[in-house]
């Protein structure tokens, strides 16, 4: 068996390769040349969020396509749960940037409540500061200057806002935005959805029977694919078999 | 260690907080820290510095547990991590409860029991997917994330692989980051190429003699010693190249001449900042130039009230910080005195300099007492030794004017078109830097001022090399060379910095792409494979649905 040490540089200067390909494009170089210490950690923010996002992105297409191409789904309903998947992977995104925003506009005022010490107008680093001074002439230490002690305890007022700016966005956009507040939306929506879809024709003849059939478990297939993403679940398993419950009911319904 | 507790003393920080009983344990300011600290914040959350522990120690417990929490946690809240962590708590905590009891789902009017006894068990059924599908997020996308981050270590610190990044700032292969050290190092000690025995640490590389390298606790600050001494040294390198070329030299490639120029003008602009904070705010001067008025009329009133003689008397305990006993006023017994010598008297300028002495925080009042008398003595230095508010307040213009001319120097050193810079401009405004940020004997008033920061501009050395005699002329000599070497180190941390911010972005953006493009759908296939399965063998009886579902469709279970 081949070294394992040896095999991996191989493998280490090929991503090397692509890596550094990727760094040198115009795309990056840009976004590279506005990182700067005041900067970096809204940079990071915007790229969490975006993750977040591209992946509900990425899990509604393949939702989509998944709805699309499901033979077990019959053709006449294909669209509309296809459109389903669609309104919902909108809604999940639309939802999370407008609670990041939003939240990004409160959280420094929770902040401030929260860590009293880190004050806004900076008038508690002047007794703090001065205690420190205090104590070092009385130990006959250094003492310090005003500023290099305001650089230090800027330092850590940066830690702190920023990892709780962090959380405070994230958990305003995936848990209130994406698990409380779209579950909600999403089944009457659905139900608007499926009553215009009915109205246009589209899903074949036999749509109110179905669509009155479904009706007990619609909520439930809408609450499932919300909250399901970006997990981007297919809806039949690995054999082609339909996991879906909603289509279950109504295909056996017209059965 | 004496716990101020014992004394039944009390801390009291700051306005707005809550009054609790606080230990006030001094130890944690720790003498030696102030020496030995270094001032640098630390905006990358590494580990916290001397001064930024001390002043943790002096928050109310509350807000120091939370900020400790938050540091310790901090990996797993922030960046692409923390988007995985806090999605899952989400999808797995949250996310199953408005499934199950969503209200909006229900049996259709008239349904039988069976019927709503099916859309409950439906609705279970739906919402068992989402814990399931939160730790096959948080085993395979969380997973990941740590050898992602020591593949690129790898692949932008070793010398071959950073080498495809040329003269790119990723290109770490001769100022190594930190935590790729730390697992370089550890290896070394694993290997035998160095030892860690009886609190002494060992270099083994250099033939049969072990070479002692320095001391730790354990293996971990061991670790943490060696990366510290080659971070050091990497750095002291750098600076050299730097002094000697103009070029930040990374393996066998220079850094583009834009980037170090950028590093430069940001080495400069943090000059310009700390020289800018020593300034007199212009909305301040007036209030300083009335306040020194007030001091200077009413200093044999204070002297009486708050003066060295007047609290002599009060009662003291002893504090041992770093081995030092100090005296110190009791807090409540000073505080009671401040308020009974505030009342006694009837002058208001008095009593108005009491009452701020009294809103300070306790362990503060006996300082700022003895501070007001230092303020005296120097608003008459300033004066030339009589007080006068015109002169004063020149005084303070002046210095301003001082400062901003170091200013308006530095940012003409600048270099404007940073995609033209070359080497010979980049060392060239570099060395002019010492100019301006040093000062001779001549000029007493600017050495004042720069004092005041100390050891960024006045290095300390230069009291000890007055105290040993040295010609003035060679002391300056002497002092131009320190700064100009402080300079060049403090360009070669500004770079670091510069490096691992741009570090951070390069790895978020890669941990994204490989979290939407591989382990997105990877933990999708597993899930769709793991689901129903663990549905089917735990809870038969909700997975009997689909069942019965499939009975229906085929006329009969299979």
């Amino acid at each position: 068996m081949a070294n394992p040490k040896v095999m991996a540089n191989p493998i280490n200067n090929f991503f090397a390769n692509v890596l550094s390909g990727g760094t040198r494009t115009k795309p990056y170089t840009r976004l590279a040349a506005k990182i700067k210490p005041k900067t970096v950690e809204d940079i990071i923010a915007y790229a969490t969020i975006g993750s977040v996002v591209a992946k509900d992105t990425v899990g509604c297409a393949m939702y989509v396509t998944q709805s699309l191409n499901n033979e077990k789904i019959p053709e006449k309903r294909r669209k509309f749960v296809a459109a389903l998947d669609l309104t919902n992977g909108g809604l999940m995104v639309a939802s999370q940037l407008i609670l990041f925003f939003a939240m990004r506009k409160i959280n420094d005022k929770l902040f401030y409540k929260l860590f009293k010490s880190f004050g806004k107008d900076g008038k508690l680093f002047g007794g703090y500061a001065e205690r420190l001074r205090a104590d070092a002439k009385k130990v006959g230490a250094e003492v310090k200057s005003k500023s290099k002690l305001r650089a230090d305890y800027a330092g850590m007022k940066h830690l702190a806002i920023s990892l709780f700016r962090s959380v405070t966005e994230l958990v305003a956009a995936t848990i209130l935005a994406k698990r409380i507040i779209v579950p909600f939306i999403a089944t009457p929506l659905a139900s608007k959805v499926e009553k215009y879809m009915d109205k246009k024709g589209v899903g074949g003849s036999d749509n109110g029977q179905a669509a009155t059939a479904a009706e007990s478990f619609k909520g439930s297939q809408q609450a499932d694919k919300v909250a399901t993403q970006p997990d981007a679940m297919s809806q039949t398993s690995e054999k082609g078999e339909v996991t879906n419950l909603l289509e279950l009911a109504r295909m056996n319904k017209k059965q | 260690m004496i716990k101020v507790e014992e004394k039944g003393l009390y801390g009291n920080f700051g306005a707005g907080h809550d009054k609790q009983k606080r230990i006030v344990n001094t130890n944690r300011l720790n003498a030696a820290a102030y020496s030995a600290c270094a001032s640098s914040p630390s905006f990358s959350g590494k580990e916290l510095s001397a001064i930024q522990k001390q002043f943790l120690a002096l928050f109310p417990k509350r807000e120091a547990r939370l900020f400790n929490f938050m540091k310790k946690t901090e990996e797993f809240i922030k960046g692409e991590m923390g988007g995985i962590v806090i999605t899952a708590v989400g999808t797995g905590l949250v996310a199953p409860f408005p499934i199950a009891f969503n209200p909006f789902v229900k049996a259709k009017p008239g349904a039988t029991q069976e019927e709503k006894d099916e859309v409950r068990r439906t609705k279970a059924y739906s919402a068992w997917r989402q814990p399931i599908s939160a730790v096959i997020a948080l085993l395979i996308q969380a997973g990941v994330q740590k050898p992602i981050d020591r593949f690129l270590q790898n692949l932008t610190n070793d010398a071959e692989t950073a080498a495809k990044w040329r003269g790119d700032v990723l290109n770490q292969a001769s100022l190594n980051d930190e935590d790729y050290l730390k697992r370089k190092i550890k290896g070394e000690f694993k290997d035998g190429t160095l030892k860690f025995e009886n609190g002494n640490i060992f270099d083994m590389s250099k033939g049969s003699d072990a070479v002692k390298i320095g001391e730790a606790k354990d293996l971990k600050e061991a670790i943490s010693t060696v990366q510290k001494q080659r971070t050091e040294s990497q750095l002291e390198t750098i600076a050299k190249t730097l002094e000697s070329d103009g070029v930040i030299r990374m393996g066998n490639f220079n850094i583009d001449n834009n980037i170090t120029a950028e590093v430069v003008n940001d080495s400069i602009d943090k000059y310009i900042e700390a020289i800018t904070d020593m300034k007199n705010k212009p909305q301040d001067i007036d209030f300083h130039t009335r306040r020194a008025e007030v001091l200077i009329n009413n200093e044999l009133e204070l002297d009486k009230l708050i003066g060295k003689d007047a609290l002599k008397d009060l009662p003291t305990f002893t504090e041992t910080i770093d081995g030092k006993k100090i005296k110190r006023i009791e807090f409540k017994k000073l505080k009671e005195y401040l308020e009974g010598a505030k009342s006694r008297t009837n002058n208001e300028d008095v009593k108005q300099i009491i009452e701020e002495i009294l809103n300070k925080p306790e362990a503060v009042m006996e300082s700022r007492c003895e501070r007001t008398f230092e303020r005296i003595k120097s608003i008459r230095e300033a004066c030339g030794g009589t007080f006068d508010a015109d002169t004063y307040h020149m005084y303070m213009h002046k210095q301003n004017r001082m400062l901003q001319k170091i200013n308006d120097q530095l940012e003409k050193l600048k270099i404007k078109d940073l995609s033209k810079a070359t080497p010979e401009q980049i060392k060239a405004a570099i060395e002019q830097i010492p100019d301006f940020l040093y000062c001779d004997s001549s000029d007493k008033e600017l050495r004042k001022v720069l004092k005041r920061n100390k050891g960024l501009f006045i290095p300390d050395a230069v009291e000890e090399l007055m105290k040993k005699g040295t010609p003035p002329n060679e002391i300056s000599a002497k002092i131009k060379e320190q700064i100009k070497g402080k300079v060049f180190n403090d360009i070669a941390q500004t770079y670091k910095e510069f490096t691992a911010n741009k570090f951070k972005l390069f790895k978020q953006l890669t941990k994204v792409g490989v979290g939407v493009f591989i382990t997105l759908p990877i933990s999708c296939t597993v899930l769709n494979w793991v689901y129903p399965r663990f549905m089917d063998l735990f809870f038969p009886k909700l997975a009997g649905t689909k069942k019965e579902a499939d009975a229906k469709k085929n006329g009969g279970v299979k």
